[in-house]
C-alpha cells in the first residue's frame, strides 16, 4: 500500500498539485508582463501610423515578445534589450523554486518511501515540462484574451505589424510561424529549465539562475547554437537571416541539453547525502 | 556594537560563499584581460607605436567590457552575486534560533546594525572589486595616458555626467565609479534582509534582489518616459555612460529606491519580538 502510494504517478500528481495548482498565482503573476508588452507594442505601432488603429493578432504579440536583437556587431549599434531579458527570466524564476524547496522540505520523507530516488527526479523533470507548458499556455490565453477584447482573434500576422517588425512576413507559411513563434521558444525554455534544475540540485538555485543569466547575456553578444538562448530571438531565426537557426538544429541542441541534464541530475540525486 | 561587528565580520570572512562570489565576479575582468588586453600589449611590446606616431591604447580607453559582453554579464548577474556572500545570513539566524542566543547576550540594536553593515560591505565588495581589479590589471599592460577630450577614443562623451572628472582626473573617476558600484552592491545585498520578512525560503531570500531588479528594470521605461529620473541597473553599472539619461538625479533616485527596500528591514526588525 505504501509502495503504491509513492509510485511515480503519485509523485507526479503530487508535484503538479503542489508545484503548479497550489502556486498558480506565480504563473498568473506573469500575465501583467505580457499585458504590459502588448500595450507597449500596440502603442509603438499605432503611435507611428496615422491610418487608424491596428489590432494586434496573437502572432504579432508573440513575435514582438520573442523579437530579441540582431546578431551583435558593435556595442555602439546595440541597445541592450532589458525588456527581453526580463521577460525571458520569468519562467526560469517560476520553475527554479519548487524542486529545490521540495527537496529541502519533503525530500527526506519521500526518499525513504520510494524504491528509487530517481523516481523523484523523473517526476520533477516531467513537472518541469508541464510547468513550462502551463506558463506558455497562460501567456497564450492572455494574448487571446486581448485579441478577444479587440474583437478579432487571429493567428495570422497583421500586415502593419509584420512590416514594422520585419520578422514574420505575409508570405510566411502558418506552419513555419507556428514552429518558430510558439514551438521553438517552448522547447528551448524546457531544455534550459532542465539545465537550471540540474545545477540547482548540484549547487544551489542561485547558481542555476546565474548560469541562465550569463548564458542569456552571452547569447545576445555571441550567435552560436551552443548558446540556446539564441533560439529565443526571432531576429536570429532562418525566417529573417540566411544563416539563422532552424528547427532540426534547435531540436538537436535541446534534446542533448535535456538528456545530459536529466542523466547528470539523476546521478547526483542518487548519491546525494540527504541527511 | 564593538563586540558584535567583529563577530559578524568574522562570520563573513569564514564563509566560503563570500570568496566564491568574489571569484565569480573576478572571472570577468580576468577573462577580459586575457582575451583583449594582454594580446594587444604583447603585439605592441616593441613600442612600434613610438615610431609610427600613433597614440597607443590607454588604460582608460578599455575599462572592463568596453565593446564586449563581460560588463553586460556582470551588470546582469550583480543582483544574484551580491546576495550570495551574506544575504541569507539573517534569514538563517532567525530560522535556526541563533538570533535568540545573540539577543539574550547583547542589545538587539547592536546585532541588527552590525548585520546591516556587514551585509552592505559584502555586497559592495563583491560588486566593486571586479572593476578595481580590471583597472589594476589594465595598468599592468597598458600605458597611463590621460584621456583626450574630443579624440573619440575614450568611452565618454564630453557632455555626459562626470565627463569633466573623467578627462581631468581619470583615476579619481575610476575610484568614484567603484564607489558607486560599492554602494549599489551594498544596497542590493541589504534587500535580502528585508526579504526575510516578505518571502519564505532561503532561495527566495537570495533571489529577491534579482526579482526586484528585474521588475524595476521593466518599470523604468514606464515610470520615467522622458528619461533622467530613474535608470536601470544595466546603465548604472555601465562605465561607458554615453548618451543621455544618466543624470545625478537618476543615480540618486535609483539608489534611493533600492535603499527604501531596506526600510522594511528596519521597521519590521524593530517591531518584532524575536524572543
Amino acid at each position: 500500500m505504501l509502495r503504491k502510494r509513492m509510485s511515480f504517478a503519485y509523485l507526479l500528481l503530487s508535484d503538479i498539485k503542489q508545484g503548479i495548482i497550489s502556486r498558480i498565482w506565480w504563473y498568473m503573476a506573469a500575465m501583467p508582463i505580457v499585458i504590459y508588452l502588448i500595450l507597449m507594442f500596440s502603442n509603438e505601432l499605432n503611435g507611428m501610423l496615422s491610418d487608424g488603429v491596428t489590432r494586434l493578432t496573437v502572432t504579432d504579440i508573440f513575435t514582438y515578445v520573442y523579437e530579441g536583437v540582431k546578431i551583435f556587431e558593435r556595442k555602439e549599434d546595440m541597445t541592450f534589450p532589458v525588456m527581453f531579458v526580463s521577460y525571458i527570466m520569468v519562467p526560469f524564476i517560476i520553475t527554479s523554486y519548487y524542486p529545490f524547496n521540495d527537496f529541502e522540505e519533503r525530500g527526506k520523507v519521500i526518499f525513504t518511501r520510494t524504491r528509487k530516488r530517481s523516481l523523484w527526479w523523473y517526476s520533477k523533470c516531467l513537472w518541469n515540462v508541464v510547468s513550462i507548458v502551463t506558463y506558455q499556455l497562460i501567456m497564450l490565453i492572455t494574448a487571446i484574451g486581448y485579441c478577444v477584447m479587440g474583437g478579432k482573434v487571429s493567428f495570422e500576422p497583421s500586415e502593419k505589424a509584420a512590416v514594422h517588425l520585419g520578422i514574420v512576413t505575409m508570405d510566411c507559411k502558418l506552419s513555419d510561424i507556428f514552429i518558430y513563434v510558439f514551438i521553438i521558444p517552448t522547447l528551448t525554455i524546457i531544455a534550459l529549465s532542465f539545465l537550471q534544475m540540474t545545477i540547482s540540485v548540484i549547487m544551489s538555485p542561485v547558481y542555476g539562475m546565474m548560469v541562465q543569466v550569463v548564458m542569456l547575456v552571452l547569447s545576445i553578444f555571441v550567435y552560436s547554437p551552443l548558446l540556446p538562448h539564441n533560439f529565443l530571438m526571432l531576429r536570429r531565426s532562418a525566417m529573417v537571416i540566411d544563416n539563422g537557426y532552424k528547427l532540426p538544429v534547435v531540436i538537436t541542441v535541446c534534446v542533448i541539453i535535456s538528456v545530459i541534464s536529466v542523466i547528470v541530475g539523476r546521478n547526483v540525486i542518487e548519491k546525494k547525502d540527504i541527511l | 556594537m564593538k563586540r558584535m561587528l567583529p563577530i559578524e565580520f568574522r562570520r563573513l570572512f569564514r564563509s566560503y560563499s563570500f570568496y566564491m562570489a568574489i571569484a565569480i565576479g573576478l572571472l570577468f575582468p580576468i577573462s577580459y584581460l586575457i582575451q583583449y588586453i594582454i594580446p594587444y600589449a604583447v603585439a605592441n611590446a616593441s613600442g612600434s607605436y613610438i615610431e609610427s606616431g600613433v597614440i597607443p591604447h590607454s588604460v582608460f580607453e578599455y575599462p572592463l567590457g568596453r565593446g564586449s559582453f563581460h560588463e553586460s554579464i556582470l551588470a546582469n548577474i550583480a543582483p544574484l552575486l551580491v546576495a550570495i556572500p551574506y544575504g541569507y545570513s539573517y534569514y538563517r539566524d532567525k530560522k535556526t534560533g541563533y538570533i535568540k542566543n545573540l539577543f539574550t547576550r547583547s542589545e538587539k540594536k547592536n546585532y541588527l546594525v552590525s548585520k546591516y553593515i556587514v551585509t552592505f560591505f559584502s555586497g559592495g565588495v563583491v560588486l566593486a572589486l571586479p572593476w578595481l581589479v580590471s583597472f589594476i590589471g589594465n595598468l599592468m599592460f597598458l600605458p597611463y595616458i590621460k584621456p583626450i577630450a574630443g579624440s573619440h577614443l575614450f568611452p565618454m562623451g564630453g557632455t555626459v555626467m562626470w565627463s569633466e572628472l573623467f578627462y581631468s582626473f581619470p583615476s579619481l573617476y575610476i575610484l568614484v565609479f567603484c564607489t558607486r558600484c560599492f554602494i549599489i552592491g551594498g544596497l542590493l545585498a541589504c534587500m535580502c534582509l528585508s526579504a526575510t520578512y516578505i518571502v519564505n525560503g532561503i532561495f527566495l531570500v537570495e533571489l529577491f534582489p534579482f526579482i526586484f531588479v528585474t521588475v524595476f528594470n521593466m518599470l523604468v521605461p514606464v515610470v520615467d518616459t522622458k528619461g533622467g529620473l530613474l535608470n536601470s541597473t544595466q546603465n548604472i553599472l555601465d562605465i561607458e555612460i554615453s548618451g543621455g539619461g544618466m543624470t545625478y538625479l537618476a543615480v540618486f533616485l535609483t539608489m534611493a529606491v533600492f535603499a527604501l527596500v531596506s526600510v522594511i528591514y528596519v521597521v519590521c526588525s524593530a517591531r518584532e519580538d524575536s524572543l
